[in-house]
């Protein structure tokens, strides 16, 4: 098995917490380098990680050679690091949202062509996430009738340094890019959908930063006609943290965290229902996903094919999210 | 008056600044960090100042004009980034408040060690410690400036946008809450009466030291539900069991025992012992084998048996010791319009930041 030098850019707390634990841990990464604008934080993540930092050249053609680029930094300031990786033709995951708009995305993908670029929504890779893509894609229950996905929260501690949240919708910030976009690719990933209709909207924006935002869709199935899609996300007020998927009788339910599990109820019960156990292998804590992750990337990598990350399956998520900023955050 | 409340974002913060706001004669200063933060209490219609009060240059544009300051503010991150932090913003809410501003540190009963019942010694957790060195650098701070504080030793928040209210809205809401037989105190503070106690204080009614602020009188775990299903118009249905008993004093031969036990029951004891079950005879075989079968089905038939307490804090013993003298008993103040959030009213969120503290008004 071949093994792959890493090179990260971005030392924050992403990295730190997730993508570093797991990568050290894996036999077929070395991770070369480590960079960051802020030259202390990246001396310190590789001094407690015990690997090696570099100075973030001006130029991002400029950085030491690797075989993968991890690129964790916020979205403004991406595209230099996409171009210069693309030109080198170095495979990258970039930490989730891709882009902040559907044509800066296209473009993205046009430069990297057959180059391998992911996003990595780790959700994805959630025994909760693989139950109902399964129950979905095979039809164990027919065609879902409605999906509900719901996830917010009151922001009471912001904890780590929270600027770029901040920040306007068209520079990166606000409640879509950062956790509501977890939400909507799963609906496209469970569908397997590409496409979809925007029914209606409503976000509501504080100044141009976008802090709730509630959307009903509809989705092509994988037989059948198409589902409605119920989206709330909120730093605002307390949401049910919630992947709800009802069918013509039965009702599929899980919470958003890796380690809950499918609920299985009949249509129109409060409460009750069973439980699914999770099936063997996959992953119920956030370091598994992030290794499958990487793992299936990488092999991917290794073997050509395209991989279930590949940023071009994400391009849904990003034009939903801009549709449902277009107005007073975003021209 | 104004009322400046470091770390507004809180859940008890923003709550206390909302409450503070209905209060007549006061002007509530929300301070948060950055807008992420203080995006809830502006959406309800509520100005804010922005910026970081553990960054000495900024702290006096931020607190310079307040005569009252609560700092409720719990530091994240790494231990020693917590303790410097806390620190610095003790020192500078200190010292950058008006000359004659009071002192207001809330602190938590956590600060006295491991509440269950039974427990000896009292371990006190990190966030206790803390909160404990962080009392006396209040006291420190406060005498080195000559101005007066007060370490307020919250109980268990309740209240509208509290996570313990939500929790135990969501038990009465499931048809059935677990309780111990025996009712205990519950160690539980709404908002209301923290509000109450912020207004004694700057009335100058409250002499300075450290108090435990609980609800007034203190209420039972059977009150707060009983006043919660009130609260959400649903029927209270309580289950009553048994607490299992705790063991006592930590004696060192039973302890011995146990902690031999849990390495008995390790992969690799287990592997040790079946080697040595070769060797042994048919009749040692036999009762080894039977003492572990015997000790699983125990363990599984206690976990059939066992009814958790969805919340732990109801079997620990009550905390609360010296209290604030002249506080408005907590279930008046809970009837009060005054003491109940404002309604939402979109026309008013948003509003402008609220501007810095002028440099003259500011004493460092």
């Amino acid at each position: 098995m071949r093994t792959f030098a890493v090179g990260i850019v971005g030392a924050g707390n992403v990295v730190n917490t997730m993508h570093l634990p797991v990568l050290v841990n894996m036999p077929r990464v070395r991770v070369a380098w480590i960079t960051d604008e802020d030259a202390g934080r990246a001396e310190a993540t590789a001094e407690a990680f015990g690997i090696r930092s570099v100075p973030l050249p001006e130029d991002p053609v400029r950085l030491p050679p690797c075989d993968v680029l991890l690129l964790a930094i916020p979205l403004h300031a991406r595209e230099p690091y996409y171009r210069a990786a693309a030109a080198a033709g170095i495979p990258t995951l970039a930490e989730k949202p891709f882009a902040i708009t559907a044509a800066e995305h296209r473009r993205v993908l046009e430069m990297y062509g057959a180059t391998p670029v992911a996003c990595g929504y780790m959700r994805r890779w959630y025994a909760s996430s693989r139950v109902l893509r399964r129950v979905v894609q095979e039809g164990w229950f027919g065609n879902p009738v409605r999906i509900r996905l719901s996830q917010g929260a009151r922001v009471a501690a912001t904890g780590f340094d929270a600027t770029f949240q901040d920040l306007p919708f068209h520079r990166g910030g606000g409640v879509l890019l950062a956790i509501g976009c977890h939400s909507l690719d799963l609906a496209f990933f469970i569908l397997g959908a590409g496409t979809y209709q925007l029914v209606r909207k409503r976000t509501a924006f504080d100044g141009s930063t976008d802090r709730a935002a509630e959307a009903e869709l509809l989705l092509p199935c994988p037989a059948g006609p198409a589902c409605r899609v119920h989206f709330a996300v909120s730093w605002l007020e307390p949401l049910d943290h919630a992947v709800e998927i009802e069918f013509e009788r039965v009702r599929l339910s899980c919470g958003v965290t890796p380690e809950s599990r499918v609920r299985l109820a009949p249509l129109g019960a409060a409460g009750g229902g069973v439980e699914l156990s999770p099936p063997p292998g996959a992953a119920i804590t956030p370091y598994q996903s992030f290794y499958q992750e990487w793992d299936e990337f990488l092999s991917s990598i290794e073997s050509g094919k395209p991989s279930l990350l590949s940023a071009s399956t994400c391009l849904p998520t990003t034009q939903v999210i801009e549709e449902l900023a277009a107005g007073e955050g975003h021209p | 008056m104004h009322i400046g409340v470091v770390g507004a974002n809180g859940q008890v913060g923003a709550e206390l600044c909302l409450l503070l706001s209905r209060q007549s004669g006061v002007k509530v200063v929300p301070i948060c960090r950055n807008r992420l933060g203080s995006a809830y209490l502006r959406y309800r219609g509520l100005p804010c100042r922005h910026g970081p009060v553990a960054d000495a240059e900024q702290a006096a544009g931020l607190l310079g004009d307040c005569q009252v300051v609560v700092n409720t503010v719990s530091a994240h991150g790494l231990p020693r980034q917590v303790r410097e932090t806390n620190r610095r913003i003790i020192r500078n809410s200190t010292r950058c408040s008006t000359p004659d501003a009071k002192i207001i540190f809330f602190s938590t009963m956590s600060v006295y060690g491991d509440p269950r019942e039974g427990a000896w010694p009292r371990w006190n957790s990190a966030y206790g410690r803390e909160k404990l060195a962080c009392e006396r650098e209040q006291r420190r701070v406060a005498r080195a400036c000559g101005k007066p504080c007060w370490n307020l030793r919250l109980g268990h928040v309740c209240g509208e946008l509290q996570s313990i209210t939500r929790l135990i809205r969501e038990e009465i809401r499931s048809g059935r809450v677990v309780l111990p037989e025996r009712d205990r105190i519950s160690n539980t503070v709404y908002t209301a009466t923290i509000v109450d106690a912020v207004l004694l204080i700057a009335a100058g009614r409250v002499p300075p030291g450290t108090y435990d602020l609980m609800s007034q009188p203190e209420w039972t775990w059977r009150e707060v539900y009983e006043f919660e299903a009130g609260r959400c118009g649903l029927p209270l249905t309580i289950v009553r069991v048994p607490e299992v008993p705790r063991r006592g004093r930590l004696q060192p031969l039973p302890a011995l025992l146990r902690t031999a036990g849990r390495l008995a029951r390790s992969d690799v004891a287990k592997q040790l012992v079946r080697r040595a079950m070769r060797w042994l005879p048919p009749r040692l075989n036999g009762r080894i084998q039977a003492f572990y079968y015997r000790n699983r089905a125990a363990a599984d038939i206690a976990a059939l048996q066992h009814q958790p307490f969805s919340n732990e804090a109801v079997t620990w013993v009550a905390q609360g010791r010296r209290f604030i003298p002249g506080l408005t008993t907590t279930r008046e103040l809970l009837d009060r319009r005054e003491f109940c959030l404002p309604p939402f009213d979109p026309a008013r969120s948003w509003p402008a930041d609220l501007p810095r503290a002028s440099p003259l008004q500011s004493l460092t």
